[in-house]
């Protein structure tokens, strides 16, 4: 705590339950200098922040300190779970309990770095099948809107097994929106075009939707 | 004639045209058939009427309800090819399918090489294991 902005601008403060206005007002400024703020993020527990009172800023830096320190400190243990860990359909992996894990603590912050992770890793299949098959085990609207952009991603990689998961990842939510975005997806790979239309199916028949007459003339 | 019945993942198969004669991939089969002390666990049906139970069986094992695949192989085929089985108590909370479970033993490198490759002829095609599970059978023809 020492070296934290908060601490530095008053040390003769010994308690942190009633900030002065000076605190708040250095917070504001360094807040809007927020890459001297961020910088110093990993020195501040998440109650000093939340004693300055600062509603917005509040929020933003303690996302952007999750951020940073899941960037930091979990994206080398994932991106290791995802390449040596045995996968199965319908098992649980070490990496589905890490992400579960940091959902639970702060889905905001966790959904923006399984984002980044994936975009950075966009060239190698096998962490982004990895990525699309722990999404698509979280409830839809808790994954909501990072996980089915990814979804949607996957269904335009040109790897098979990518564009799979993008498939099994909508299938798994089984909203209507993933019908409508499912209807919409062609692919030279006739097992899988036999997979996407047969998840179709089912998607119509869970939402009691009939086929138009488009459906038809396709 | 038995069948009897394996979870794997389809896609690792189609990586390559095995329809067509290619050879299976690697991925397909260290991901697939992944021994344990020389044996390939394997779920037993009578008949491809009762591929609901095998699957049933599979997927009880499991924390999430999603689309798996399966791969059928032909008992008959497996006894021409000198592979053995034995009774391996199955990890299934239902109490009827628990001795249907068996173990492919004595596994080595060759044997394991007859039971992935399709010889003759293969046939794949989608059934409905229930509203939510499809699985997808691969059927070793019997003159394999």
């Amino acid at each position: 705590m020492s070296n934290s902005p908060f601490q530095l601008t008053d040390k003769t403060r010994t308690d942190h339950t009633e900030p002065s206005k000076f605190h708040i007002d250095f917070f504001i400024e360094e807040d809007a200098r927020s890459s001297t703020v961020l910088t110093n993020l990993d020195d501040l527990s998440d109650v000093d922040i939340l004693q300055t009172g600062i509603t917005t800023s509040k929020e933003n830096i303690l996302n952007s300190r999750r951020l940073k320190s899941l960037r930091e400190k979990f994206t080398s243990e994932l991106i290791y779970l995802l390449r040596e860990e045995d996968f199965e359909y319908g098992k649980d992996t070490k990496a589905d309990l890490l992400v579960r894990s940091k959902m639970e603590q702060n889905d905001l912050a966790t959904k923006a770095w399984l984002n980044s992770v994936y975009v950075e890793y966009f060239s190698n299949t096998l962490i982004l099948i990895g990525i699309l098959r722990i999404i698509a085990r979280l409830d839809y609207y808790v994954i909501f809107p990072e996980g089915q952009t990814m979804a949607i991603a996957a269904l335009s990689h040109r790897d098979v097994e990518v564009k799979e998961c993008g498939v099994r990842a909508f299938e798994s939510w089984g909203s209507l929106n993933s019908l409508k975005i499912l209807n919409g997806i062609r692919t030279d790979t006739l097992w899988l075009q036999e997979y996407i239309d047969k998840v179709i199916v089912d998607l119509r028949r869970e939402h009691n939707v009939t086929l138009c007459q488009e459906d038809y003339q396709e | 004639m038995s069948l009897f019945v394996r979870k794997i993942i389809k896609s690792k198969w189609y990586q390559t045209d095995i329809e067509n004669g290619d050879d299976v991939s690697a991925d397909a089969i260290t991901n697939c058939m992944k021994t344990k002390q020389n044996t390939l666990s394997v779920w037993e049906i009578e008949s491809p009427d009762e591929l609901d139970n095998a699957v049933l069986a599979i997927v009880s094992q499991h924390q999430h309800l999603e689309t798996i695949d399966v791969v059928k192989l032909d008992s008959v085929s497996l006894v021409e090819n000198e592979i053995v089985w034995v009774e391996s108590r199955g990890l299934t909370p239902i109490d009827d399918l628990v001795d249907t479970h068996f173990d492919l033993s004595e596994l080595t490198y060759p044997k394991l090489g007859i039971i992935v490759t399709p010889k003759t002829k293969s046939i794949w095609y989608p059934h409905k294991e229930n509203d939510d599970v499809m699985s997808i059978a691969f059927e070793l023809d019997e003159s394999a």
